[in-house]
């Protein structure tokens, strides 16, 4: 088999009700991690190192906070491609809801063309809500070593990431099977409907793995990279995670900044507290404000004497001074996107 | 299209006054707060400007210099009509020459400057720390009618000795023009930035057929003040620093560091862009304690930074101690290692139980890749 031989096809068409505050701008793919990533960046490297070409996305609504983050593919080198690259393919939910029949025929069709167009011998097919950085170039041997005709992927934990590789006539058959039964699934059902009459093999993805099914559980997987243990485990034990690089100042800390295990990206501003917490961009901590065991999203504005504590900060919030925010470990407090809470207003869970 | 004015960024230098932080890098290329080069400042200030062509004329070590600069991507100049265009020397019929001097370098690169044939030429040098608007420069070139205008800034008289000094008329025009004068008549010193009109200043290199033309403090402004030229002084109020000693160069960094430094890297209307790489967010301990610092992505630290810049990727460990210091990308401080008033190299090793100490008037140096403590 060549370097090249897989094509990839993402599905971020996954939902969830938890989640809904977060996701009804962006699909669980778009959600940021560690303070600098996005979901979508670790199943985008992973194919990146394994020399895949062309990658096809299927989005539910209009894409765009996945248009913006993905671009061309630069930052992982799709663009250079002579052959091959980003291939896009949105409001999946609009299609769908024109009617099984014609919507999913029609998302039949256009997985069938992007496979036929990348000419290679294998399709790795992968939902989004899943972290972990698997080396598909194992995964590869693997499956050829097997002589079976799907490799799933499971964590140590048995827990079945929804990534599968098979070979690309053996997709083309499951999918004229799905038209002439009629049925109508996502890709990735599609396989693990049709996987009961094949050979299948299991590879078994080791190092730090985080399925993202609801708020909790978007929170954990972000507290989990304050463990050095996990933060080494998911970016260095594998291939690199890449994403799309900004253009920031470094992060400035302040005489009155206290920061304790913490993960913060660039152009931050901290002249108060953070504990346990995670910043992404552009967030500014002022004087005497306490933020602890909370993941603040970009361009968050936290107020003099603040206090917030278990809690997501979504993209652009600002907290005016002496606000309260409180969550508990059990019960999260998410403030939504833009939202402005007022000078020493409390929000409590 | 025909352009109004590009840019020739001057990048040649060696900066040997910088010791082992220039040995196998040019002067332009050294780090600097944190992720940043030197150069940054005059390639950001061009794509703020404008001004989307841009010459960089490299001579000494120009690898890492090179490889910086790329396409001018990082500046947003890689588009249909822009670029950036690294320009080295090279053998012709004439035979091979290295750059004699500032004019030298731009008569040499003729060829790309006619190929864009601009009205007007920037030239700029790559080793200062400052932002400026150019197209404000060029109004005030055009509104003057001149052939020539330099950017100048005033000096503490005391200082002025050092410097290139224009004396001027009341109407900002050059009379006249002093190297490093030993009684100087006033305090407004050579930036080192010019705009010509290019006509004029190509005929004049042309028609220079004894090769006398090598710089344009020395040879070239004399010149069109003696051919009564319209030579005028655009007069620069902000902050502007020649970096080209270690103390200065530290002294920089330190000021960068102040939260109200008139640089005001943060300013979004006027960024300053670098070639960004892929990293990690930093890692804060649980141990660290961190003040009064610059920290940037891929840092993970463990032991204590006060007043100090941390570059992309450096690794402090616990108990390790870092006060009033620039630290450059990819280093490693071990465990109670002690750094005060230093500078420490791209790459460099500081083993764990080291000390690294300098004073404020003599800054310790550590070079790139350099290995400090441990066992050899």
């Amino acid at each position: 088999m060549r370097k090249n031989d897989i094509c990839a096809v993402l599905s971020l068409t996954e939902q969830s009700d938890s989640l809904r505050a977060l996701t009804l701008k962006r699909p669980i793919a778009a959600l940021p991690f560690a303070s600098r990533f996005r979901i979508i960046d670790f199943p985008l490297s992973s194919v990146s190192e394994a020399g895949v070409k062309s990658v096809a996305l299927f989005i539910g609504k209009s894409g765009r906070s996945i248009y913006d983050h993905v671009r061309s593919g630069s930052s992982w080198g799709f663009d250079s491609h002579v052959n091959g690259g980003i291939f896009t393919f949105s409001q999946q939910f609009y299609k769908y809801s024109l009617g099984e029949e014609v919507g999913y025929e029609d998302f039949y069709e256009d997985l069938i063309e992007f496979v036929k167009r990348s000419h290679v011998g294998y399709v790795f097919i992968s939902g989004s809500k899943v972290i972990a950085n698997v080396n598909l170039e194992d995964v590869k041997q693997e499956h050829i070593e097997s002589g079976c005709d799907i490799t799933q992927i499971f964590d140590e934990g048995h827990r079945n990431l929804n990534k599968y590789l098979l070979s690309t006539p053996k997709l083309y058959e499951m999918i004229s099977l799905a038209v002439k039964e009629k049925l109508f699934v996502e890709v990735d059902e599609l396989i693990r409907h049709y996987s009961a009459k094949e050979t299948v093999n299991t590879y078994i993805h080791l190092g730090y793995t985080a399925i993202i099914n609801d708020l909790s559980d978007y929170f954990y997987a972000n507290m989990d990279m304050l463990d050095s243990q996990k933060f080494k485990s998911l970016f260095y034990a594998s291939n690199p995670v890449v994403t799309k690089t900004r253009n920031g100042a470094p992060s400035f800390f302040t005489d009155d900044a206290i920061v304790l295990n913490s993960l913060i990206a660039t152009d931050c501003v901290v002249r108060g507290h953070v504990e346990r917490s995670l910043l992404s961009r552009r967030v500014e901590v002022e004087k005497d404000a306490h933020v602890k065991n909370t993941i603040i999203l970009q361009g968050c504005h936290i107020g003099k004497g603040a206090s917030i504590e278990y809690a997501i900060l979504d993209k652009g919030v600002q907290v005016g001074k002496g606000a309260v925010i409180k969550g508990t470990p059990d019960n999260i407090l998410l403030i939504t996107k833009n939202d402005i809470i007022g000078e020493n207003e409390e929000r409590r869970v | 299209m025909k352009k109004e004015m590009i840019a020739m960024i001057l990048a040649g230098g060696q900066g040997t006054r910088l010791g082992k932080l220039t040995a196998h890098i040019a002067k332009p290329a050294v780090p600097f707060g944190g992720r940043y080069r030197i150069i940054d400042f005059a390639m950001s200030n061009c794509a703020n400007s404008d001004i989307d062509n841009v010459g960089v004329i490299t001579q000494y070590q120009p690898l890492s210099l090179n490889e910086h600069i790329g396409s001018g991507k990082a500046w947003g100049m890689e588009g249909r009509y822009g670029g950036a265009t690294i320009l080295q020397p090279y053998s012709s019929s004439k035979g091979t020459q290295f750059f004699a001097g500032t004019a030298h370098a731009i008569v040499q690169n003729i060829d790309y400057i006619d190929q864009l044939n601009p009205e007007y030429i920037l030239i700029l040098s790559g080793d200062h720390i400052y932002k400026m608007n150019y197209q404000k420069m060029l109004e005030f070139h055009k509104a003057n009618n001149a052939s020539l205008t330099v950017a100048v800034i005033p000096v503490p008289l005391e200082e002025a000795s050092r410097f290139g000094i224009m004396n001027t008329d009341s109407d900002s025009r050059i009379i006249e023009f002093e190297e490093k004068p030993k009684e100087p008549k006033s305090n407004l010193a050579s930036m080192g930035i010019y705009i010509f009109d290019w006509k004029k200043l190509r005929q004049l290199l042309l028609n220079d057929e004894q090769g006398e033309m090598e710089d344009f403090g020395k040879n070239v402004i004399p010149q069109y003040l003696i051919n009564h030229e319209n030579v005028f002084a655009y007069r620069f109020n902000g902050y502007w620093k020649d970096v080209g000693t270690i103390e200065s160069l530290w002294e920089a960094n330190m000021e960068f560091l102040e939260e109200n430094h008139e640089l005001n890297i943060r300013d979004r209307e006027w960024r300053i862009f670098s070639n960004n790489i892929n990293a990690l967010p930093h890692f804060i301990g649980e141990h660290a304690k961190v003040k009064n610092a610059m920290i940037s992505d891929g840092c993970i630290i463990e032991g204590n930074v006060n007043h100090s810049i941390l570059s992309n990727n450096v690794t402090i460990s616990e108990g390790a101690t870092v006060n009033n210091s620039l630290i450059m990308g990819n280093v490693k401080i071990g465990k109670n290692v002690v750094i005060d008033y230093a500078i420490i190299g791209e790459n460099a090793v500081i083993s764990d139980n080291a000390r690294v100490v300098g004073t404020q008037s003599n800054i310790a140096v550590i070079g790139y890749d350099e290995k400090i403590g441990g066992l050899n």
